[in-house]
């Protein structure tokens, strides 16, 4: 949420942001998290309620479905139309017009080429590799083309489950600590001080 | 300054006034610890009261970097004022609390909150936006801090059910957001005054330390709800992205790099697998999680610990249900965890000693039998929150309870019980081993709580113990760490905790990094404790962190300022002197600054492994093993003068001078110290 109003909106702002992560402290995993990203629906609802085109599917940006803000009269069709809770068009109050996730295709304050050819802001700022951009169109129906697991290596290596059947069953823990909280990993990197010392010699 | 929302919310729980500080007033101070220690000075005109007294003021600060993509920094926010837990004086002092309060603070509009006066009744405090009222708290009080948190959510949301866009304010329907209200609340042990309750946040973010809970209990606050739509202005949005993914590339802060150098969840119970991670907001990697049973949700560090070992050894070392259930109970009840994990372990200690229980010298009904089962940890707890019984007592904290048993001076003489500096539990570092960590301690106010140093000891410690030789070597970390160490860099042997080398300028300038690096750079910058700093890190092809660099290029990108790390640590050195200012108002002298006489007098015993650390042996650095020292009084005293005549301060006293503060810009400071006769006098 933050990247995303980052790159377009040159400020931090949650509500402003075109994917919203919803969250509750006292609900258990995975409940305790909703990500609401707009799915770039086959048949959007939100374009074809927007009664000036400012609201488009863009063949500039590989059919990105986005809005031109010039365009816009402020009607907030596109914001109802959305079929789904809450809205992926959302009401931008501070500059009066509505806004959607375009893939980063508009993203001003970033050096980056975002769009469906590029990258996007949300899916690289992401530290555990939660959001992933596909070209595959995903299963409509419901949220199960959504949804889906994309717990890998990283995951597992830190101790959690990244079965899918497991994600929803086990209730195991791990047997020890695995490392201790403040004393690192250095023994991938045993031999720096040796690389080091091996430099100095020949330097010598 | 970008970063800052511009306004600083003054609330007078007497008058129920709400008023506005400009926050371009205090804008010197950058933000957190530095702000508060400010306002603190200006509002509070006789430091020498107690924390319960209506004129404690409490500040709530967040930094330019709140709410922010900045790595780890986003979501920190100071607590400060008068406490309630040191002794023998309650001193002026911080803890801080991560989640998404400050930040939700600013998207409110507010860089921080100033809390003046007493209420005459239970209130709670509403702020949505610019919109805020003091509201009667009569229905919250009693409530448990999670129950507390989800009525004022359901009240301020008006039953949403929090799946989709929202308003906040009924009279604008268009700013709205799908977020739950950010809480900071007490519990029950706050409302009873309890020298051992803390500000709670969500599930477990807590303001452990200090005793806040219990200031707030006095001023009969319950609770503040914050909700915010606002923005927050970034100088160079292009360089503070770059700059996060550079971070995230080259320092592995990803999860596929298993997030730098450390293990993400610092939890000492078993790991639950099927969990997520859970972060603060913007934070890079999560160090607590969420879990499928709902059980320890949030809870890190200490708070894992406090009955672990107990539900290990009562199940025959089969860890249970029992740690994260205790660990829930004392979230909810709002109980600091440093005062239960050293105090369970010292009462346990006098049962069996067969000096408190049932009948007892120290009466006591707790069904020790049943230690390590969720069934005596409900009722320990409970007994605290609510001052039933013994909890009388307890609530006071254990430094305070062994004083009214009169087993406060044999019982820090033995050791029997750990609370080594100050009236504050131990912390895992103990001064006679890790030095720094008591040093940094018996100087301020409050257990350092910075891990800067510790992988020093928990490396080498670790691998030993594991049959294995720990590389890389004492003598690399030290000098890649001492290249960092600005403005005394490129001297390793400052980190050669070697007993020979404890006492001397080196290590006084170790400290002194540490303290003023932790004041700006952590606790007004806002930098988190555990992700900074980062000084050397296993993804990086030469093993040195972002440290030094990392820290003012973040800033910089939010602020559009040009800060360098010196000016950071000119900055925290400056702060330092405030807050020694303020200490030496509420009665603080040289002569008081000692550990308790157990560190002096028996040797240091290892816990659980034995504690080395990096130091030099016949001249050759190596891991040395530090089991079995006691810290020297008559050399501590040596060393005590050397730090202050290192601070520019005076060493017959340890108050600050005039020379030192003028230097600093602090002239106003020196002229109310002259004028209550305590500037400290020209070093010789």
């Amino acid at each position: 949420m933050l990247a995303c109003s980052l790159v377009h909106e040159v400020k931090e702002n949650l509500s402003l942001a075109r994917i919203q992560v919803i969250q509750n402290s006292f609900e258990k995993f995975p409940n305790d998290i909703t990500l609401s990203q707009c799915r770039q629906c086959v048949e959007p609802a939100c374009l074809n309620a927007c009664p000036t085109g400012a609201l488009h599917v863009d063949s500039k940006h590989g059919n990105v479905r986005m809005i031109d803000p010039d365009k816009c009269i402020g009607c907030g069709s596109c914001v109802k139309a959305c079929a789904y809770a809450p809205a992926r068009a959302i009401w931008d109050f501070e500059d009066e017009h509505a806004q959607k996730c375009d893939l980063c295709a508009d993203t001003p304050f970033w050096n980056e080429q975002g769009g469906p050819e590029g990258k996007q802001a949300c899916v690289e700022l992401c530290p555990v590799a939660a959001l992933k951009f596909t070209k595959e169109i995903p299963k409509q129906e419901g949220d199960d083309g959504y949804n889906i697991n994309l717990r890998g290596e990283g995951w597992k290596n830190l101790g959690f489950s990244v079965d899918s059947e497991k994600l929803s069953s086990d209730e195991s823990t791990e047997k020890r600590i695995r490392r201790l909280p403040y004393a690192g990993r250095w023994e991938r990197h045993s031999d720096l001080d040796s690389k080091e010392a091996k430099r100095k010699r020949e330097r010598k | 300054m970008n970063g800052h929302s511009g306004k600083i919310l003054q609330l007078n729980l007497t008058s129920k006034e709400v008023s506005t500080i400009e926050t371009k007033r205090y804008e010197q101070w950058v933000g957190g610890h530095g702000m508060g220690s400010a306002i603190f000075w200006d509002l509070v005109k006789d430091k020498a009261i107690s924390g319960f007294d209506h004129r404690n003021v409490v500040t709530i600060m967040t930094s330019p970097l709140g709410g922010t993509l900045v790595p780890g920094a986003a979501a920190r926010t100071e607590v400060q004022g008068i406490g309630i837990q040191s002794y023998p004086i309650e001193w002026f002092t911080r803890s801080n609390v991560g989640g998404r309060f400050g930040a939700m603070l600013k998207y409110a509009g507010w860089d921080g909150i100033v809390i003046e006066g007493k209420a005459d009744k239970p209130v709670w405090v509403d702020v949505r936006n610019g919109k805020v009222k003091i509201r009667d708290a009569n229905w919250l009080w009693g409530l448990d801090t999670w129950q507390a948190q989800q009525m004022i959510w359901n009240e301020v949301m008006k039953g949403s059910q929090f799946n989709d866009w929202m308003p906040i304010d009924e009279t604008d329907e268009t700013r709205r957001t799908t977020q739950r209200p950010a809480v900071l609340t007490i519990g029950p042990a706050g409302e009873n005054l309890s020298r051992t309750a803390c500000l709670i946040h969500d599930a477990g973010h807590a303001s452990g330390q200090g005793g806040f809970g219990g200031v707030w209990g006095s001023k009969n606050l319950k609770a503040i709800s914050v909700i915010g739509t606002g923005s927050i202005k970034i100088a160079n949005p292009n360089a503070l992205i770059e700059s996060r993914l550079w971070a995230k590339k080259k320092y592995g802060y990803h999860v596929d790099q298993e997030f730098g150098t450390r293990e993400p969840r610092i939890m000492f119970w078993e790991f639950p697998r099927n969990a997520r991670l859970q972060a603060c907001i913007g934070c890079h990697e999560g160090c607590s999680n969420r879990t499928s049973t709902g059980h320890g949700n949030e809870s890190q560090c200490i708070e894992t610990l406090i009955y672990s070992s107990f539900d290990r050894e009562k199940h025959g070392g089969k860890q249970t249900a029992a740690a994260y259930i205790a660990t829930d109970m004392l979230q909810k009840y709002g109980i600091n965890a440093c005062e239960i994990w050293r105090g369970l372990e010292y009462i346990n200690e006098l049962n069996k000693l067969g000096t408190l229980g049932k009948g007892k010298q120290i009466d006591c009904d707790l069904p020790f039998d049943k230690l390590g089962e969720t069934e005596f940890a409900e009722r320990f707890l409970h007994m605290i929150a609510y001052r039933d019984g013994i909890g009388d007592d307890l609530a006071e904290g254990f430094f305070r309870a062994a004083k009214k048993w009169n087993r406060l001076d044999e019982d820090l003489k033995t050791g029997l019980l750990r609370y080594p500096y100050w009236g504050i539990p131990e912390h895992g570092y103990d001064p006679r081993a890790e030095v720094s960590w008591g040093y940094g301690t018996i100087l301020s106010d409050r257990d350092i709580n910075s891990h800067d140093f510790n992988f020093l000891f928990w490396w080498p410690s670790s691998q030993i113990r594991s049959g294995k030789t720990p590389e890389p070597s004492a003598q690399w970390f030290t000098k890649i760490i001492a290249e960092k160490l600005v403005p005394y860099e490129g001297d390793p042997l400052m980190l050669d905790y070697s007993t020979d080398n404890i006492y001397s300028g080196r290590m006084a300038r170790l400290v002194a990094w540490y303290l003023h690096y932790t004041r700006f750079w952590k606790q007004s910058a806002l930098y988190c404790d555990y992700r900074w700093p980062d000084f050397v890190n296993i993804n990086v092809s030469d093993g040195r962190g972002l440290t030094g660099e990392g820290e003012p290029r973040f800033l910089n990108a939010v602020t559009g300022k040009k800060y360098t790390f010196l000016d950071g640590m000119m900055l925290g050195r400056k702060i330092w002197n405030l807050d020694n200012a303020i200490w030496t108002l509420q009665g603080r002298h040289r002569d008081m600054v000692h550990f308790a006489d157990y560190i002096y007098e028996v040797p240091f015993e290892k816990v659980d492994m034995d504690y080395y650390l990096p130091g030099r042996r016949n001249g050759e650095w190596d891991y040395i093993c530090v089991n079995d020292r006691h810290l020297e009084k008559a050399k501590f005293e040596e060393f005590k003068t050397t730090y202050y005549n290192l601070e520019g301060w005076d060493p017959l006293t340890g108050w600050p001078t005039r020379n030192t503060l003028e230097s600093l810009g602090l002239t106003d400071v020196a002229d109310t110290l002259a004028s209550y006769n305590k500037l400290g006098g020209l070093i010789p």
